[in-house]
């Protein structure tokens, strides 16, 4: 295996890749923001892949355009060397921002339902040194440990066999009990479960066959909302409103209605794998921040890595309170769905130039 | 990569090589007191003449290193009832040279000086006493050939040889270790072996610079990628037949003089697990034992760990009466569960090493007295509680499950990484030790190619003989591992 | 390779303090007193009574259940209370029964308090839940000598078993389910203590979070046919009205199709298909003859009939509407539904239900 070639991402590790990205924490809370919908809510994760998937199209077209170069290097090309570094530094803060958020949305939840008498520092620093040592094996690294991930959790979605057999399946059906005032709500909190798809315009450059990119990205995404579509089915069908809208994490009660005979509580064992699908995002965030550190200072280093990792320790350490960083998240998130449209933008300026010089 | 580089930097800079010998022209031959000079106080050595036809003739041998009837029959038999040209029946060798005539002569071989002539020659009679072909004690199994390799280089060569009959079977010998100076020899088929390990491999071995080499495992662990990691990256056997099959799917296998193992590269972890019966069973029952074996390795790291998270820090999982027979074994043990289960760990390994020191006589009472009388007074006074004692002992069974020795040693000591971090973060420990014993296994590779490759399959065919393993119509036996050439030999 | 070698002493001193413990630390196992049963009884609007038992695992204790009863007012309060009472520390993690007097359902907060444990983390969602008669408390200090513990018979009493599949068993899951659909009422079972054994007499009937009345264990039977629930057992029935006819049935197989129209005149129809076998039958008919099998099957199927008819009267007097009738209709309907929408539905439906009851075989002996 020659470690000097650089285009080493096949098919299968952008499909998981992918998939591994979008699914997180959304999965977990995602009934609860979808809840403005009531029971309407089991086919709007269809709606957003779709969504997800006509944005990915400019993503794909641009990266088409520039085959050797991740979208560092395209603002710098496309929009001037100052005004490129510039977007490159607020999106090296996206990147810290998101990783902080995703680890510290985690934790909390740890701190809520598995290990309730202690403060998140020591499980904090381990995860960070283990996310540290995915991502120092680069991206092919990181895309194994996907793939490794996807087989590793993907079967607890038979422990929704038990929520299945007890809930109303009658549940599902008034479709569009809805006004577009509780779509628009639902959408703005639902739709960030499904972002992370971006990512791949910071990896396009090493996927061996760009051409195929999109073909593989969309069955990422596909698979990630077949995941969703599931268990957004079995809670509107075992819930009702009421509690779809009051329980922070539905999908911790519906692992608890298994019933085996050895084990109680699948949901404490869910919840603690849930860690692989967490590594997996968080990791793909903290090599997106050390990819832009790298353009930053035009130099490949693994120390950028250690850096990006002490400082968002430090970020979630900071003495901030609980409400101003959680509005500072959510507006992350808004800031993520500019994101995903901000490719349409960048074709555009790609197509004027292209104009000017012929 | 780099690590092993720089491992052998650091020994080679420790070392100075000896001189390589100079080009002389063709000067006289050297004299046979130059020769005594460096044999001195090597007892062993022999200078003895005898009058032939020829004239006078000297014969040079280490004794110890050659069999006397042998030597008697093949030299001096004849050289003294020449009625031929018997001279023409030993190879010449270059007299000039010292540096080779020594060689030769600690070699094993015979150097016979003719004075008339003024001529070394040489007899290549290196017979030892050797161990005689027996059955594996490591490896045995019920079916199938039951020899395997001793330590001399040319009988395991021998046995390799006389299963596979052809020309593309090469085996190449390179002579390594500075003090040592120890044959090994590396074989592989040359039609389906991968060139790129070749070369690899062949340039490391070049490279390496050792004082000395008593067993494979030395050189092993200096050809590895990853010398730090604690599992092994190449495969080892004792069995030929599964040194034949790793040779039919376009491994290179290294043998060395005085090692009773081969070493197979470049291997995976899933191999780590297959024992070469498995392809003498039916597949049914070998895909049944190998997926015994592969739950055992998860399975010995899991329990214990799962036993202190459950008891330490999640109540909640246990049933209900499972809860109460566990409180009612714990009522009286006076420590935390992890110290518990550290303590019964290490009394578990102090009895396998003390076990094992012991002589054959002493041994089997003291193991009998350790593990019975140790295990029921200490649960009865209330150090240790029994549930603990029986898991314990069934995971420490399981790490035995595996058929190579280093791995089992291997998944020991992930053990007690994963029992540290079950006492300090309950399951979230457990399962962040688990993401990172999954980073480091992703991350290993074994000359080059990846160490979970069939878990993550090159190629589909890969998978018919991993965990499970399929009828041999479906095994192909040029797997994406080796990356071998897939060429048919053009049939006779 | 400096840089990861300190990472890796740091992760090594990080894993090795997992061998202390310190003071505050979590207990292990055996230092946990873990409640399996908790009873709530009713003082006034504001405090309740809360006894707690905890199994004694230790050999040499005498009793080998703990009880301890304390007054508060909130839940996690007499938590601490009752901390300070055991020699261990309390937790909630292992319990698998509530249980409630019949005084507290009625009048108390029995909703909050259950919605209140649906919302910890510690509680299991599958904690079932009970009224009973008079006292908690004094169900929990009664001592059972032929039973193992207290704990493992409360807990296996309410767990569904072959004969008593027809009982709802509600968990607090279910509660909290039925008490925030508008379209259903919850159900729980009704316990008694009589003769030092707990019997299970009925079902309590809740409508706006308190309990009103309390069903039969019959008409408990036929709710939970109505609800849909598949595996059932023996079901016994009085043909006739001198009780000279008895018949019981074991049912293998059952099927409840309600459906509901017409949201201005609704019109509910109710198909129940049931398959089963005659397990025990006293009267005249020949068993052998097909012609007298079909008679009874018909008329078991019209007793069946008058029985839930008979019940849903009962419930529209009421005002209660444990079964889930109107969910076909809420798949059709448009905006929010509220609970008076039920009730108005409820008050002016028409019924027709159709029952049909196949046996299967009559038995062993001809």
């Amino acid at each position: 295996m020659d470690v000097t070639k650089k285009k080493i991402l096949n098919g299968y590790h952008v499909i998981f890749l992918i998939q591994n990205i979008i699914v997180g924490m959304g999965l977990l809370s995602m009934n609860n923001s979808l809840s403005p919908l009531g029971y309407s809510q089991w086919w709007i994760p269809l709606l957003f892949g779709l969504v997800a998937n006509l944005t990915l199209i400019p993503m794909i077209w641009l990266g088409l355009q520039f085959k050797d170069d991740d979208l560092y290097t395209i603002h710098e090309k496309l929009l001037g060397k100052w005004i490129g570094k510039s977007l490159n530094f607020i999106l090296l803060i996206y990147a810290i921002v998101l990783f902080a958020a995703v680890i510290e949305g985690y934790l909390e939840l740890i701190q809520i339902s598995i290990l309730p008498e202690r403060t998140i520092t020591g499980h904090l620093i381990l995860f960070i040194l283990i996310t540290v040592f995915i991502v120092k094996g680069g991206i092919k690294s990181l895309a194994r440990f996907c793939m490794l991930t996807f087989f590793l959790t993907g079967w607890m979605v038979y422990f929704l066999r038990w929520g299945f057999e007890d809930g109303e399946i009658r549940h599902l059906l008034p479709l569009f009990n809805f006004t577009g005032k509780e779509l628009w709500d639902a959408t703005k909190g639902g739709f960030n479960s499904i972002i992370g798809y971006e990512l791949l315009m910071i990896f396009f450059p090493y996927i061996r066959k760009p051409e195929k990119a999109f073909k593989h990205a969309s069955m990422g995404i596909w698979f990630s909302v077949f995941f969703y579509f599931v268990v957004g089915i079995v809670a509107v069908m075992y819930f009702t409103e009421w509690q779809l809208e009051h329980l922070q994490f539905p999908v911790l009660k519906l692992f608890q209605a298994v019933d085996l005979s050895f084990v109680e509580r699948i949901d404490k064992v869910g919840v603690t794998l849930w860690v692989f699908l967490i590594l997996t995002t968080a990791g793909a965030y903290l090599w997106m921040a050390k990819k832009g550190v790298d353009s930053l200072r035009n130099k490949n280093s693994q120390y950028h890595i250690y850096s990006v990792a002490i400082l968002t320790y430090i970020v979630i350490n900071l003495p901030i309170s609980q409400t101003v960083r959680k509005t500072f998240y959510e507006k992350t998130f808004f800031f993520s769905y500019g994101f995903i449209l901000w490719p349409i933008l960048l074709c555009l300026v790609h197509l004027v130039r292209r104009r000017k010089t012929r | 990569m780099k690590i092993w580089k720089r491992a052998r930097q650091a020994v080679e800079n420790s070392k100075e090589k000896p001189s390589p010998p100079s080009h002389q022209k063709q000067l006289a031959p050297i004299s046979l007191d130059a020769l005594k000079k460096d044999l001195t106080d090597i007892d062993d050595a022999v200078f003895k003449e005898y009058q032939t036809k020829d004239g006078l003739v000297t014969v040079i041998y280490l004794s110890s290193l050659i069999e006397p009837v042998l030597l008697h029959k093949m030299i001096i038999f004849p050289l003294v009832n020449d009625k031929g040209s018997v001279m023409n029946t030993f190879d010449a060798i270059d007299g000039s040279n010292k540096q080779k005539l020594l060689m030769a002569i600690v070699n094993g071989d015979t150097v016979i000086f003719h004075h008339n002539k003024q001529q070394y020659l040489q007899a290549h009679t290196f017979s030892p006493p050797e161990r005689a072909i027996t059955s594996s004690e490591n490896e045995a199994t019920v079916l199938g050939p039951q020899d395997s390799f001793t330590e001399s280089l040319t009988v395991n060569l021998s046995l390799i040889k006389r299963r596979i009959h052809q020309t593309g079977l090469k085996s190449k010998d390179y002579t390594i270790g500075q003090e040592t100076n120890t044959k090994i020899s590396i074989m592989y088929i040359e039609h389906l072996v991968n060139d790129e390990n070749l070369k690899r491999l062949q340039e490391r071995i070049q490279q390496i610079d050792f004082t000395g080499y008593v067993d494979l495992v030395i050189p092993k662990q200096l050809l590895e990628d990853n010398p730090y990691s604690p599992f092994p990256q190449y495969g080892a056997t004792s069995r030929p037949d599964a040194a034949v099959n790793s040779l039919l799917d376009g491994r290179i296998i290294v043998a060395m003089e005085n090692s009773q193992t081969v070493m197979i590269c470049p291997s995976s972890f899933l191999e780590m697990f297959n024992s070469p019966e498995d392809f003498y069973n039916r597949w049914t029952t070998a895909s049944l034992l190998r997926i015994l074996r592969f739950m055992g390795f998860f399975i010995t790291i899991m329990l214990t760990p799962t036993y202190i998270s459950a008891l330490s820090y999640h109540p909640g999982i246990l049933p209900f009466e499972l809860l109460i027979m566990i409180m009612e074994s714990r009522s009286r043990v006076p420590f935390p569960p992890v110290i518990e289960v550290l303590f019964i760990e290490l009394i578990i390994e102090i009895l396998k090493e003390a076990g094992s020191r012991m002589p054959t006589k002493i041994g089997q009472t003291i193991g009998i007295v350790g593990g019975i009388v140790i295990g029921t007074a200490s649960v009865q006074a209330g150090l240790v509680s029994n549930t603990l004692i029986v898991l314990v002992a069934v995971s420490a069974l399981l790490s035995f499950l595996m058929p190579n020795y280093l791995m089992s040693n291997a998944s020991r000591f992930v053990r007690y990484i994963f029992i540290l971090a079950a006492g300090l973060f309950g399951l979230l420990g457990q399962m962040l030790a688990f993401a990172w014993l999954m980073n480091h296994l992703l991350n290993l590779t074994s000359l080059g190619t990846p160490y979970l490759t069939p878990v993550i399959p090159r190629s589909w065919s890969d998978l018919f003989d991993s965990v499970v393993r399929f009828p041999l119509t479906f095994v192909q036996k040029r797997t994406g591992m080796s990356r071998a050439k897939r060429e048919k030999k053009p049939t006779k | 390779m400096n840089v990861s070698r300190i990472t890796l002493l740091i992760s090594i001193f990080l894993v090795l303090s997992g061998c202390t413990t310190k003071q505050g630390a979590q207990p292990s196992l055996e230092k946990l007193g873990m409640i399996s049963v908790a009873g709530f009884d009713y003082i006034d609007n504001d405090n309740m009574k809360m006894t707690v038992i905890m199994p004694q695992p230790a050999l040499e204790a005498e009793k080998h259940t703990q009880v301890i009863s304390v007054e508060t007012d909130m839940l996690h309060k007499g938590i601490v209370d009752i901390s300070s009472r055991a020699d261990k520390a309390v937790s909630l993690k292992q319990l698998r029964v509530a249980l409630f007097s019949e005084e507290f359902a009625r009048k108390g907060q029995m909703k909050e308090m259950v919605e209140y444990l649906f919302k910890d983390a510690d509680v299991r969602s599958n904690v079932y839940v009970a009224i009973v008669k008079e006292s908690a408390e004094e169900m929990l200090r009664m001592e059972y000598p032929d039973k193992q513990n207290t704990s493992s018979y409360i807990n296996n009493l309410f767990h569904p078993r072959h004969y008593t599949f027809f009982n709802p068993f509600t968990t607090i899951h279910d509660f909290v389910h039925d008490e925030t659909n508008p379209l259903r009422d919850t159900i729980a079972p009704y316990v008694e203590l009589k003769e030092e054994v707990i019997h299970i007499v009925g079902l309590g009937m809740f409508s706006n979070g308190n309990m009103e009345t309390i069903f039969t264990k019959k008409e408990g039977k036929i709710i939970q046919i109505m609800r849909g629930r598949e595996k059932l057992s023996v079901f016994a029935l009085t043909l006739d009205e001198e009780g000279k006819e008895k018949v019981a049935l074991e049912f293998v197989k059952s099927k409840a199709k309600v459906k509901s129209e017409n949201l201005e005149s609704p019109k509910v129809t109710i198909n129940l298909d049931f398959e089963g076998t005659l397990s025990e039958y006293e009267g005249d008919k020949n068993l052998a003859d097909k012609k007298d099998v079909e008679k009874l099957e018909k008329e078991v199927s019209n007793n069946i009939e008058q029985e839930i008819r008979n019940l849903i009267e009962k419930c529209i007097e009421l005002e209660i509407e444990p079964f889930g009738l109107f969910e076909s209709l809420r798949m059709r309907y448009k905006g929010d539904w509220s609970t008076n929408l039920t009730k108005e539905l409820l008050a002016k439906a028409e019924f027709e239900i159709q029952v049909e009851t196949k046996l299967k075989s009559v038995g062993a002996l001809k």
